[in-house]
């Protein structure tokens, strides 16, 4: 039963974790973040399991992050299975969420990039990210969206750990100063679930807890 | 920082704490499980096959020691094994879940429909504990501690009574609750000892008188006898395991003579060790859901920390831990173990 090289050895922090992969033999599929020694991040995508196939799904979802996020292949070793974003900040938040969905989707076709806009059922009206340069983007209506944009735009931030305009209830953006299209694209989608979104993330985490027999059903 | 000399193996030095004697350092053991799907998808071995098939059951226990650098493997992950055994209704669930009883069709109504059939450890899913722990037995050697576990006749009523209905024949009449104890104690002692015969060091007895349901008093009333009884039963060290706020009723606990108690972060390390005296040892108390779970291994070194510094005889996770748990921070235990030796 021992191993001879430790496949835990050196992969950094675990940041999300896929327990059962629904499209590859239940397998585990984790993502990690480490630093790329120029003082920025790299991701990588792992699991386990040794069946054959892996490799492909792997490959994937690595595909999948790289299109639906925007994020890009790093260079040298490991480069290619770990990833960064274009600016090589780290986005946590972001690109938990970017993982979580590149897990999600349907491996028959490969992924493809979400618009920067969306319709949305509340507002009944199409509403658009608009890139402002430097990492800044503002939402704006086709229709009258009333306060709606305020709170699709508080939702967005809280998906990407953005910073929000205080002087400008649309207005949000990117720390690291880059413009992030392709995952803005993906998190607007989502802005109008974010509570759903967040309860994904909770559930996660409740899962696989072992319960004292009191306080099972 | 100079690295601990290491004297003795990892199974003299679990038993040696478990007996009260001089360690080389302090044990890390799991007396419940450290199981994640990582671990199951590296060594080929997913719930729920772990949960009911020899090999991968020993194959995933083993992990403990190979890959986490655990003194201890123990390779009864849940506690439904002898529940399934006398007939409760199942629910076995996949990889990334525990299996559970249904406590809500429970299989018995009162101390008379009481039946702990005398091949209750042939039952495939009591067998497979006894294979599992031979397998390990032979694939780790003599140097590793192998922990097994029985469940205690309380944990076995709420299966088998249900949660609410057994805690309130409790409240009502109490008679009739001490003949349901009495009755399943049993199955206790008959899985105990033949774990003992498989192979086994020491077991963990839980017994979920948990401190969120249970008083002391209650403690006192109902269980500290039958665990006197089972530690002069079941020839090996005894681990009692009990989760939740449990201070209250460590005093007891230290005189059932039971080897040690698996206690629960909701109890502080240094308040716990002066409330049983070193009467018993102490083990377990990391925290499972928020530092196991979500924090980093830092966050972890610092309440293995804590309990070397109380003096707690062995150190491990609280209680089961979650199967999401993050192998960097299940092996912050060890290593926080060997950076507080070599810093003495």
């Amino acid at each position: 039963m021992a191993l001879r090289e430790d496949p835990f050895a050196g992969l950094g922090t675990r940041i999300e974790l896929v327990s059962t992969d629904r499209y590859f033999r239940d397998v585990s599929i984790a993502l990690y973040v480490q630093d790329d020694g120029q003082g920025g991040s790299r991701f990588l995508v792992r699991s386990f399991a040794r069946y054959d196939g892996l490799d492909a799904r792997i490959a994937y979802i690595l595909d999948a992050m790289i299109t639906l996020g925007g994020m890009q292949r790093t260079d040298g070793l490991d480069a290619a299975d770990s990833l960064r974003f274009p600016c090589g900040g780290a986005h946590l938040v972001a690109v938990r969420r970017l993982f979580l969905q590149a897990c999600k989707e349907k491996p028959e076709a490969a992924a493809v990039q979400a618009p920067l806009s969306m319709w949305d059922k509340k507002s009944e009206t199409t509403i658009h990210a608009n890139g402002l340069g430097t990492g800044a983007y503002t939402l704006s209506a086709e229709g009258d969206a009333g306060r709606r944009l305020m709170a699709l735009r508080n939702a967005v931030v809280k998906l990407a750990d953005a910073t929000m305009d205080d002087e400008d209830g649309t207005r949000f953006s990117f720390d690291c100063g880059h413009d992030h299209d392709a995952m803005i694209g993906l998190l607007l989608q989502s802005a109008p679930n974010v509570r759903a979104v967040m309860r994904e993330f909770e559930m996660n985490a409740a899962k696989g807890v072992l319960m004292a027999p009191g306080s099972q059903k | 920082m100079s690295a601990v000399i290491e004297t003795m193996t990892s199974r003299e030095r679990v038993l040696a704490a478990l007996h009260g004697q001089p360690v080389d350092r302090t044990p890390i053991c799991n007396p419940t499980s450290v199981a994640t799907v990582e671990l199951m998808d590296l060594v080929d071995a997913p719930f729920p096959d772990a949960n009911r098939q020899p090999e991968p059951m020993a194959r995933l226990a083993a992990t403990a020691h190979t890959i986490l650098g655990f003194d201890t493997v123990m390779p009864v992950f849940s506690i439904i094994q002898e529940s399934s055994a006398l007939g409760c209704k199942m629910q076995w669930e996949g990889k990334d879940n525990w299996p559970t009883v249904r406590m809500s069709e429970p299989i018995w109504e009162h101390g008379d429909d009481i039946y702990v059939p005398n091949d209750l450890i042939d039952h495939p899913d009591t067998k497979c504990v006894l294979d599992a722990i031979k397998l390990l037995r032979e694939d780790l050697g003599p140097d590793v501690a192998i922990i097994g576990k029985t469940m205690g006749p309380w944990s076995l009523a709420y299966h088998c009574f249900g949660v609410e209905k057994f805690l309130l024949l409790s409240l009502d009449d109490p008679d009739a609750t001490k003949v349901i104890l009495e009755k399943l104690k049993k199955v206790t002692i008959d899985f105990g000892r033949a774990q003992i015969e498989a192979g086994v060091d020491a077991l963990t007895l839980p017994d979920h008188a948990t401190g969120d349901l249970v008083s002391g008093e209650y403690y006192h009333r109902y269980l500290k006898d039958l665990h006197i009884e089972f530690a002069k039963a079941i020839p090996c060290p005894l681990i009692l395991h009990i989760c939740g706020r449990t201070v209250d009723r460590m005093g007891f606990i230290a005189q059932t003579g039971m080897a040690a108690f698996h206690y629960d972060s909701k109890n502080k390390p240094a308040e716990s060790m002066a409330e049983v005296e070193g009467r018993i040892a102490l083990v377990g108390n990391v925290n499972n859901p928020e530092t196991l779970f979500s924090k980093t291994p830092d966050d972890v070194k610092s309440e293995v920390f804590a309990n070397l510094d109380a003096g707690v005889q062995m150190i491990g996770p609280e209680c089961a831990i979650p199967l999401q748990t993050s192998i960097a921070n299940l092996r912050a235990i060890p290593e926080a173990v060997h950076e507080w030796h070599a810093r003495q």
